[in-house]
């Protein structure tokens, strides 16, 4: 067994110590792998955040063969990591504009049509998140899964032991709450 | 609407959860009661569904909060061009794409495949796997036309037959299929997965979404792409992208084995058939029924039988219920019953049989799925010959006479020699040529053995023709694997048992020429262990057994091509054999009768570029033995030919391995027009090699053999120059040799004998152009120290590179001889001449030797020997030089 699995299993069972130490642990990966892409931004990279969260999965558990409950049990953590791990990279970004230098200025009349305004949202769905979590615990996990996860409907359904319309619905009743929180 | 709190949201929300489930009729129908009961209520709902709408409009956050990156259309994946992206899901993404280059006319789908599932997969794992998946080749597989990794290694991509279609089930749905049309079409599926079975793959996700209809109603299967080759459960390489992908099948469609992790065979995807149809003929999913859950309708797929399918279509209701139900009574409940058994031992055994059942239900045949009770097979005789009252008393005769049982017996034996003769004509062909390449044998061997096994379990004594030439063919193929495998002894075993069996065949008809090529082949091969086992005079035999056999099938039809490249193939191998015994006058005889054989396949109308590689490589041999018996001309001449023979074709695309060859021809013509002395001519051939080279090891600076003929080039060059006395022009080409191979390094610890005469050449051309009194002694010394310690008598290095080898121990005797070391000097010349070895008739050889016998004081043994070179085409500056010590006038210059 990986520690990550271990840790995992230690801190589903109400381990603090493990469940922080799981957390900086997929922090970083995830962070790196997340940079890395960014970085890469303009190259052929295929990568969304799916592929992040599967390859973090795969390079933590050192290649062994996935274990499925725990698997199940990592994706929706990774999730919540991941959410950290982007609302970090886009308010790291958000600075480094503001103090960018004359480069970013030049550059920016192209990127400025979608950058900011994806990062915005992307600030303001993580704020609206707590608010929905408050209201519906299961249907903040579920955006979380999906919009910071990148996780398939099929694979929300099985971590969270639901039916993949029960996914479907808890997504479109999700978004009406976000939609109406962000917009108060 | 911001004003929704957690009380009211815990009202609002199963509400939602309804109407969301409706269609939008029954929405306003449902809205429209609410109204009534809760008015207040239903405008919130009815404006939430609205907001719905608007936020479905704008795209709310239907991108992800860290979006792949963006611009992938345009992109080039190798030689493709992306399109537009056509879907996603659990492997990656799949895109329209289009060939850069022109090649492939029209659209393909690539397959992005997560690079996340991949992180350990090794990348030549997968496009091994693809290349076995290309082979699959049926109008209703969407072929898989290439695959590669692009993207410095971590993108791996499929390219795939681009299929414009709709889902099975949406298609049926669409045209209110019939049964029989739904049958049809099941049928067609199942064949194109039993093509995939008979190669040993599996699909592993059939579902509705991998078979896509077109317009026309062509079914095509797709996504192969997490198949898996069969006979490899010990999780070997070819496994490793599928278990990795594990977690990727459709749980709606897989086997209960799938689910259990167990073992997954040909009757998985069987199962995932019987899914399909019992879906398509109106039957809902076959387990899921009440199961709300993920994990009860797992526990369902693995633990409840599936309700009769009439039973279940009346159960379901519906106008045509009663009516559809009557139609699958009977045959096609009993087919669909067999393919969802939860044992996978009691389904179909693959998708061919299921085919077969499916066909007969159609033609109003017995099906294979029930037992025959005598008046089931006369119900369905009867409806089958409907108006032949004839048949029908024949038929009820012969089923009341028992002969039932003897054709269930016979069909299941039928079925089980199909099944083994579809693994082997697998075997020997498609899989062993892709396997053999990639390293793959030991996935082969167990096949091979499991298919001896079945054989062995047979009485041989009763076994026909056909299946003693497969024996014999599965003995071959193990043969084969064992001889590659380096396993000689186990490889002469059963070659020689393919041989007995071939022979045995050929003695029951000696006029079948199938046969004959048959035994032909084997006894190639027994020829070919023999030689491999070093058994010289036994691989002789085996050869000319083998020449004999191949004459006679000449004999039988003069005009068939490959009849007659099975004898040239023999006299080829016997010419090697005596070239290797040191006789290439007999060798050259040999070949030469191989090269009047291979030259009409080769150069005729319909000559086939197998036969042109046949001819080239034997025009190769012929040279070396001319070269070997003293006619550098005349080799200069086949090799000439050979380059000619090697010119691009027209059409063709880039010939990498035939540029090679030809820079290897112009490098063999150099060093002959030197030995005869045609100095200007060798120069323009060592450019003309340099042409052909340079730009290969442009391209891949990575292939060492590339490189090295290079470096021969250059040194060619080298000699060339130094032999018309430009001293600096010679000092460029060696410093270009040193940079193409990295000469001046120490020796690697793996060099064999062909990186030793490289180096032997360079270190020999360097000191030419230095001069014996200035050339550094110690690479020399250590080169020929480690050439000697490994192969004293120079066994293996063949004629050209033994003399390189030679010529430099002269030299570094020499260089030590004028720096003050006479007793070392004595020592490395005895080296020399030992590496030598044996008198032989090529002249660069003679004059070698009769440089040493100078060294020695054996000044007219020297003469002698000199003398006897003069009347010979032999104008080296070696020989030139050996002249010259010995007083003798140098040649007249016209003769040069």
């Amino acid at each position: 067994m990986s520690e990550i699995t271990s840790l995992l299993r230690a801190a589903g069972s109400g381990d603090r110590q493990a469940a922080d130490r799981a957390y900086a642990l997929l922090y970083a990966d995830l962070q790196r792998v997340a940079r890395s892409r960014l970085r890469e931004e303009g190259h052929l990279t295929l990568l969304d955040t799916t592929a992040l969260v599967h390859e973090s999965y795969l390079r933590l558990q050192g290649g062994a063969a996935p274990d499925f409950p725990d698997r199940h049990h990592f994706l929706a953590y990774a999730a919540r990591v991941m959410r950290s791990v982007i609302v970090d990279l886009v308010r790291a970004r958000k600075a480094e504009r503001r103090g960018g230098g004359a480069l970013h200025l030049t550059l920016g009349t192209t990127l400025a049509a979608q950058l900011p305004a994806a990062d915005h949202e992307v600030l303001r769905v993580h704020e609206a998140l707590d608010s929905l979590a408050a209201m519906d615990p299961r249907l903040a996990q579920v955006v979380e899964m999906r919009y910071f996860g990148g996780l398939l409907e099929a694979e929300i359904a099985q971590a969270l032991g639901v039916t993949e319309r029960t996914v479907q619905r808890d997504w479109q009743k999700a978004r009406l709450l976000l939609s109406t929180l962000m917009d108060g | 609407m911001s004003g929704i709190d957690r009380q009211r949201w815990a009202q609002l929300s199963p509400l939602l959860d309804e109407l969301l489930d409706l269609p939008p009729a029954g929405r306003t129908a449902r809205l429209q009661a609410l109204q009534a009961q809760d008015a207040e209520l239903a405008a919130e709902l009815q404006a939430l569904l609205q907001r719905q709408d608007a936020l479905d409009a704008q795209g709310f956050l239907a991108r992800t909060a860290l979006p792949p990156p963006p611009g992938l259309a345009g992109q080039t994946l190798g030689a493709y061009t992306l399109e537009r992206e056509l879907g996603r899901g659990g492997m990656g993404q799949v895109w329209l794409a289009r060939r850069t280059d022109g090649r492939y006319e029209g659209q393909v789908a690539i397959k992005l495949l997560q690079g996340g599932l991949f992180g350990h997969g090794d990348v030549a794992r997968f496009e091994r796997e693809g290349r076995i998946l290309a082979r699959l080749d049926q109008p209703h597989i969407a072929r898989l036309l290439d695959a590669g990794v692009a993207d410095d290694g971590r993108q791996p991509f499929l390219v795939l037959e681009y299929v414009d279609g709709l889902p099975i089930d949406r298609h049926v749905q669409q045209h209110g299929l019939s049964v029989a049309d739904c049958l049809r079409l099941v049928i067609d599926a199942a064949e194109a997965v039993a093509h995939a079975h008979a190669r040993l793959i599996l699909h592993r996700d059939l579902k509705p979404s991998n078979m896509l209809v077109r317009a026309d109603g062509q079914l095509k299967l797709l996504d192969f792409g997490i198949a898996k080759l069969l006979g490899d459960q010990a999780g070997g390489a070819a496994a490793d992208l599928t278990q990795q992908a594990g977690a990727l099948f459709t749980p709606d469609y897989a086997a209960p084995e799938q689910l259990q992790g167990e073992d997954v065979t040909t009757a998985t995807d069987v199962y995932a058939l019987g899914v399909l149809l019992y879906q398509l003929l109106g039957g809902g999913h076959p387990t899921r029924g009440a199961a709300t859950t993920p994990l009860q309708s797992l526990r369902a797929a693995v633990e409840v039988p599936p309700p009769r399918l009439s039973d279940q279509v009346l159960r379901r209701g519906g106008p045509e219920a009663k009516r559809l139900a009557r139609e699958l009574r009977g045959d096609i409940d009993t087919i669909v019953a067999k393919a969802l058994r939860k044992q996978p031992t009691e389904r179909y055994a693959n998708a061919a049989e299921l085919a077969e059942d499916l066909r007969r239900t159609l033609a109003h045949e017995p099906i294979a799925a029930r037992p025959a009770g005598w008046w089931y097979l006369a119900s369905r005789f009867l409806r089958r010959h409907r108006v032949g009252a004839a048949a029908v008393a024949v038929a009820l005769a012969a089923v009341m006479g028992g002969a039932s049982v003897a054709v269930l017996q016979a069909r299941e034996a039928r079925a089980q020699r199909e099944q083994a003769e579809g693994l082997l004509e697998f075997m020997l062909g498609d899989l062993r040529k892709r396997l053999q390449p990639v390293g793959r044998l030991d996935a082969l061997d167990a096949v091979g053995e499991r298919a001896l096994a079945y054989y062995a379990a047979q009485d041989a004594t009763r076994l026909d023709a056909d299946a003693l030439a497969r024996r014999a063919r599965a003995l071959h193929l193990i043969g084969e694997i064992a001889d590659r495998r380096g396993q000689p002894a186990k490889a002469r075993q059963r070659f020689g048992e393919a041989a007995r069996s071939t022979a045995e065949l050929l003695a029951r008809a000696p006029g079948d020429a199938q046969r004959l090529f048959d035994h032909a082949q084997s006894e190639f091969w027994v020829a070919q262990a023999e030689w491999r086992g070093g058994r010289f005079d036994a691989a002789r035999l085996g050869f000319e057994r083998y020449r004999a056999l191949a004459l006679r099938l000449r004999q039988m039809d003069p005009q068939r091509a490959d009849w007659q490249l099975e004898e040239a193939y023999a006299e080829q191998n016997l010419g090697v054999l005596d070239y290797e015994q040191q006789r290439p006058r007999q060798a050259l005889a040999h070949w030469l009768r191989a090269r009047q054989l291979f030259e009409p396949p080769a150069t005729g109308t319909g000559a086939t570029a197998a036969a042109r590689a046949e001819l080239s490589t034997n025009l190769g041999w012929i040279a070396r033995a001319q070269e070997d018996l003293g006619e550098p001309a005349l080799a200069v001449e086949t090799l000439g030919a050979k380059i000619a023979l090697l010119q691009p074709r027209a059409q063709a695309a880039e010939d990498r391995p035939g540029q090679y060859q030809r820079g290897l021809a112009h490098n063999d013509r150099s060093r002959l027009l030197l030995l005869t002395g045609q100095l200007t001519e060798a120069l323009a051939e060592a450019d003309l090699a340099l042409r052909e080279l340079q730009p290969l090891v442009a391209l891949d600076a990575s292939n060492a053999e590339w490189r090295a003929a290079l470096a021969h080039a250059w040194l060619a060059q080298a000699e060339a120059h130094a032999a018309l006395r430009q001293r600096d022009e010679a000092a460029l080409g060696l410093q270009a040799a040193d940079t193409a191979a990295q000469l001046s390094g120490p020796l690697p610890a793996t060099a064999g004998p062909r990186d030793m005469a490289l180096r032997a050449r360079w270190l020999s051309a360097g000191a030419t152009v230095s001069g014996a009194d200035r050339v550094p002694l110690a690479p020399m010394a250590e080169l020929l120290d480690r050439a000697v310690s490994t192969d004293p008598e120079g066994r293996a290095l063949g004629g050209t590179r033994r003399r390189l080898l030679a010529h430099m121990a002269l030299q570094l005797g020499d260089a030590m001889s004028a720096q003050g070391q006479p007793g070392a000097a004595r020592q490395r010349w005895q080296q020399a001449a030992r590496v030598l070895g044996q008198p032989a008739e090529e002249p660069l050889t003679q004059a070698l030797r009769a440089q040493l016998l100078l060294r020695q004081g054996r000044t007219q043994e020297a003469l002698t020997l000199a003398d006897s070179l003069s009347s010979g085409p032999l104008r080296h500056p070696l020989y030139l030089d050996l002249l010259t010590r010995l007083g003798r006038p140098l040649p007249a210059e016209g003769s040069r």
